[in-house]
């Protein structure tokens, strides 16, 4: 029998897993898709090989490339962007590490209280989850970004419209300002040559500006898999859970299996309670059931996957809140073109954002052209100047929204480097219609398939003028910024940043976990990924609160089932890219 | 079961035994009828018999493919248009390569075919009630055509149909680029029933550039009439479902050939993972100049020269 078994290697379950193993508890983690033990070699720069999201090694789908990605029924039209492997969807995020707007946490008072979602706040401060930002912050860690041409037009863009800087991790008011982000800056060659072989390790260290988060980190060549610039949890926390037993005092090592599929999570009533014993997971290779018992499980594998366990596991759901309130930030893509190079193809995917309190954030991506067109086509506004599917809106961009096609299309792509997207990242609300369940209709190997429901155009009336606002300041900064052309894709879902769908809270009425992360419903089940986040965060990119959330959640399992005591007031957090933990890498060969 | 002997008189009534009319006419509706034609030319001067041979499994497996090939192509030329026939027949071109010559059209097939999971207990209603529905109004299939193949109208039909029970009944999950190009097909005989016959293989590519936004327009924004009709007779969640399914395949199609056709797919070695020529899309967009690299000389410095901040 396990201390913990964690559900899921993705941007939450890490985070646990080293905790407890740093802990000296014996800790299983179980993930559904591949081990990239060797990205270096098995990655490559190329936006299709990687990023299709039927075929390409970074997908929801089993590492078998030659087998079909795990299916999801939506509701509506959608574009599901989330990764299995270890590491999860952090694979191939940007590593924006934004702290939540404070506004969304209990007993805030500031003057703009009202223009958060009240209902759904977290029911604890701001400052009490502090030392976590700060631990995790420490851990992975995370830096002040440095800036390329295109973070530069898109300063220029808001200095020309008049916005103030923001020079804290913490925001209270409008600003703009160079992201915080899990990315090692460049140091030694890095960010300074094209060159190939002066840009490996050491030679060069941290971010080679080479333009390819979203295909999987793996620069600088030759750094340890801990001083990868990128700070997935691939690179960060899942090699340190596997050498805990090497640099922690009374650390123990993680076991990790990856190609393993929970499709059961098992309880039987204790004390009156119903209480979690353990897990069941396919082998997904050899189709084999393999089952262990736990005194702790934590589920982290994600907001889709989650409620899916949950409900083909049979349990508790009295109040149905399991699934319910997903925000999914209701994105939207602005796009503009420039007259001079923005070389926006270069550099991490995101360097820059602007933060609006009460409404979301803006942030300026770099991308290739594949993905670029991508977005550009996910339109809801149908094809400009052809049909506009009841939308096609008007603002601060160039005619009514869409996406472009035909000559128009091929027009606009002409030169990648001279193309600026912004992605809209709203605070939306929790709505209980916005949700995962089980589908009835199709069911794989791994029990009923989840089924989405995110609206996007009957959101909450709060939602859509967040939406509507950010759009139209997205325009304006592209404007001012020098762009020629603006437009304004109106996109349907994007999920890439997925939230609250098993969301923390006091009231079992509306929440599934607890102020310390575990069910409200089952004893020693825990949730530790975005899903348990009780909201949107205000808008800030989730991951970093979910992080430090997750360490929090460590401690509150430590205190309550291992009569430990909490460490992250008392102790100095070890970063992940310490001497300490390069040696234990390369002494483990990870 | 069909065996490579001559067929007997029995056979070939199995052969002839009437479809039902929902499904012939969409059989017939989709253009498959001219594919076969041009497929196995020598159709034309044979007997039912030796039709019946000539109609193997790997033919009609063929025609299916050729035809969704020609459909993608005709989806390739309206996404991002070139200097190729599809486009030029659209009336909406340029001088430069397309989506066509990066073979997204083989790039959808692919990826459509293998890899997006539609279980058959999904595809199987909803293709049967898209073939009742877009089958509503008959339409002849070319008279010059129509004249030579009446005597193997049914058996060709047949055929088909049999291949289109195995694509749903045959295997978990079913091959979507051969359900995308049908349903693009007869839609676009619905936009225009001139396109039932022409100079391509598939309707859906002898559209007019604009006819073809019109394609995509019905399938995603949902008729009324059509959902009308579809929800008489799928279930409840089936009939919620179709819509979104309509609208989600019109979109990802359009998405996943925006997405091929600038990636380096059609030029990348699948075996070595390495680029045998410079793809299409990356000179279109003017995309790593020299190839791939390893990092961009493209670090200036901190804004402000702040490169930490507290709290
Ligand atoms: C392109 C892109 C860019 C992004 N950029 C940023 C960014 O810059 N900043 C930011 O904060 N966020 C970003 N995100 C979002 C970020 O990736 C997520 O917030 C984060 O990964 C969520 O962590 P998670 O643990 O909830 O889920 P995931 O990271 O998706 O991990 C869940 C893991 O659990 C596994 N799993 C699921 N079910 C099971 C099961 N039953 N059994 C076993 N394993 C299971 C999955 O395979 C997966 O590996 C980005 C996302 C995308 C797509």
């Amino acid at each position: 029998m396990r201390d913990v078994i964690i559900i899921g290697a993705g941007g939450g379950g890490p985070i646990v897993a080293k905790e407890l193993a740093a802990q000296g508890l014996d800790v299983l983690m179980l993930e559904a898709g591949a081990r990239n033990k060797t990205p270096e070699t098995n990655w490559k720069h190329f936006e299709n090989d990687a990023n299709n999201p039927l075929s390409g090694y970074l997908r929801f789908g089993p590492s078998d490339r030659s087998k079909p990605s795990w299916y999801r029924e939506v509701t509506q039209p959608a574009m599901i962007s989330n990764l299995s492997g270890v590491g999860g969807t952090t694979q191939h995020y940007f590593g924006n590490s934004p702290r939540a707007m404070p506004g969304v946490f209990k007993g805030y008072q500031g003057d703009d209280a009202q223009d958060y979602d009240r209902d759904f706040e977290f029911p604890f401060s701001y400052e009490e989850l502090t030392p976590y930002y700060e631990w995790v912050e420490a851990t992975l860690p995370v830096q002040t970004a440095a800036m390329g041409t295109s973070e530069q037009v898109f300063f220029n863009g808001c200095e020309n419209i008049g916005m103030s800087v923001q020079v804290t991790k913490d925001t209270f008011q409008d600003g703009y300002r160079a992201q915080q982000n899990a990315v090692l800056q460049p140091s030694g060659n890095a960010g300074r040559t094209t060159n190939k072989s002066d840009l490996t390790y050491p030679l060069a260290k941290g971010c080679t500006f080479c333009g390819h988060c979203t295909q999987g980190c793996y620069e600088p060549l030759n750094a340890p898999r801990n001083l990868k610039a990128r700070r997935s949890t691939d690179n960060s926390y899942v090699p340190m859970a596997l050498t805990a037993d090497l640099w922690a005092v009374q650390g123990k090592a993680v076991t990790l299996v990856a190609d393993a599929y929970v499709t059961q999570i098992h309880t039987q009533q204790i004390n009156g309670k119903t209480t979690a014993t353990g897990v069941s997971w396919r082998d997904v290779n050899t189709g084999e059931i393999m089952t262990e018992n736990a005194k702790v499980v934590v589920m982290a594998g994600g907001c889709i996957e989650n409620p899916r366990l949950w409900l083909n596991s049979g349990l508790p759901n009295s109040h149905d809140w399991v699934g319910r309130g997903l925000t999914d930030h209701a994105f939207d893509f602005v796009c503009g073109i420039f007259p001079f190079n923005t070389d926006s193809s270069k550099g991490v995917g995101s360097s820059a954002r602007a933060d609006f309190p009460g409404k979301g954030c803006i942030e300026p991506s770099s991308l290739g052209p594949a993905g670029l067109a991508s977005n550009l086509m996910m339109s809801d506004s149908g094809i400009r100047g052809m049909y506009d599917n009841g939308r096609g809106v008007f603002g601060e961009w160039d005619g009514p929204s869409g996406r472009l096609i035909g000559n128009e299309f091929k027009n606009f792509m002409s030169d990648v480097n001279k193309t600026m997207g912004m992605l809209i990242i709203t605070d939306d609300d929790v709505e209980a219609n916005n949700r995962v369940e089980p589908s009835s209709l199709m069911s794989d190997e791994h029990g009923a398939v989840p089924k989405m429901t995110i609206h996007k155009r009957t959101r909450s009336q709060r939602t859509l003028d967040n939406r509507e606002f950010l759009a139209n300041k997205a325009a304006s900064i592209l404007r001012a910024a020098g762009a020629s052309e603006v437009l304004r894709i109106d996109i349907v879902p994007l999920l890439l940043h997925l939230q609250s769908s098993m969301r923390m809270g006091d009231d079992p009425q509306n929440s599934v976990i607890n102020a310390n992360g575990e069910a409200h419903e089952v004893a020693g089940l825990f949730v530790a990924d975005n899903s348990a986040l009780s909201n949107a965060l205000g808008g800030p990119n989730p991951t970093l609160t979910t992080q430090a959330l997750a360490t929090r959640t460590s401690e509150k399992i430590m205190v309550q089932y291992f009569s430990g005591t909490p460490w992250v007031n008392s102790n100095e957090p070890m970063s992940s890219i310490d001497d300490a933990i390069t040696q234990a890498v390369l002494a483990r060969g990870l | 079961m069909r065996k490579n002997s001559p067929p007997n008189d029995s056979q070939l009534n199995e052969d002839e035994a009437p479809l039902s009319t929902p499904r012939r006419d969409f059989l017939a509706r989709s253009g498959l009828m001219g594919a076969v034609a041009a497929i196995s030319p020598m159709l034309l001067a044979s007997s039912k018999s030796e039709a019946s041979l000539l109609l193997s499994d790997s033919v009609i497996r063929d025609v299916f493919n050729a035809m969704t090939l020609d459909t993608f192509a005709g989806v390739s030329a309206f996404v991002l248009p070139g200097n190729d026939w599809h486009s030029i027949s659209q009336g909406h071109f340029n001088l430069k390569k397309g989506a066509k010559a990066a073979n997204t059209q083989q790039f959808l097939l692919d990826n459509l075919d293998n890899y997006l999971p539609w279980p058959k207990d999904i595809a199987g209603p909803i293709l049967s009630e898209v073939a009742r529905v877009f089958s509503n109004a008959a339409k002849p299939i070319p008279f010059g055509l129509a004249l030579v193949l009446k005597p193997l109208e049914t058996l060709i039909l047949n055929k088909l149909d049999e291949y289109m029970d195995r694509l749903i009944d045959g295997s978990q999950t079913v091959p979507l680029g051969h359900v995308f190009s049908l349903i693009l097909n007869v839609t676009a005989t619905l936009v225009n029933p001139l396109a039932i016959g022409g100079s391509h293989l598939a309707p859906f590519s002898r559209l007019s550039f604009s006819e073809k936004a019109e394609v995509f327009k019905r399938l995603e924004t949902g008729e009324p009439d059509l959902s009308e009709l579809i929800s008489l007779n799928l279930n409840e969640a089936q009939s919620e479902m179709f819509p979104t399914l309509m609208a989600t395949f019109s979109r990802t199609l359009i998405q996943l050939t925006a997405f091929g056709a600038l990636s380096e797919w059609h030029a990348l070695d699948q075996t070595t993972r390495e680029l045998t020529v410079r793809p299409i899309g990356w000179d279109l967009t003017q995309y790593l100049p020299n190839g791939n690299v390893e990092g961009w000389d493209d670090f200036l410095g901190y804004y402000q020269d702040r490169s930490q901040v507290d709290a």
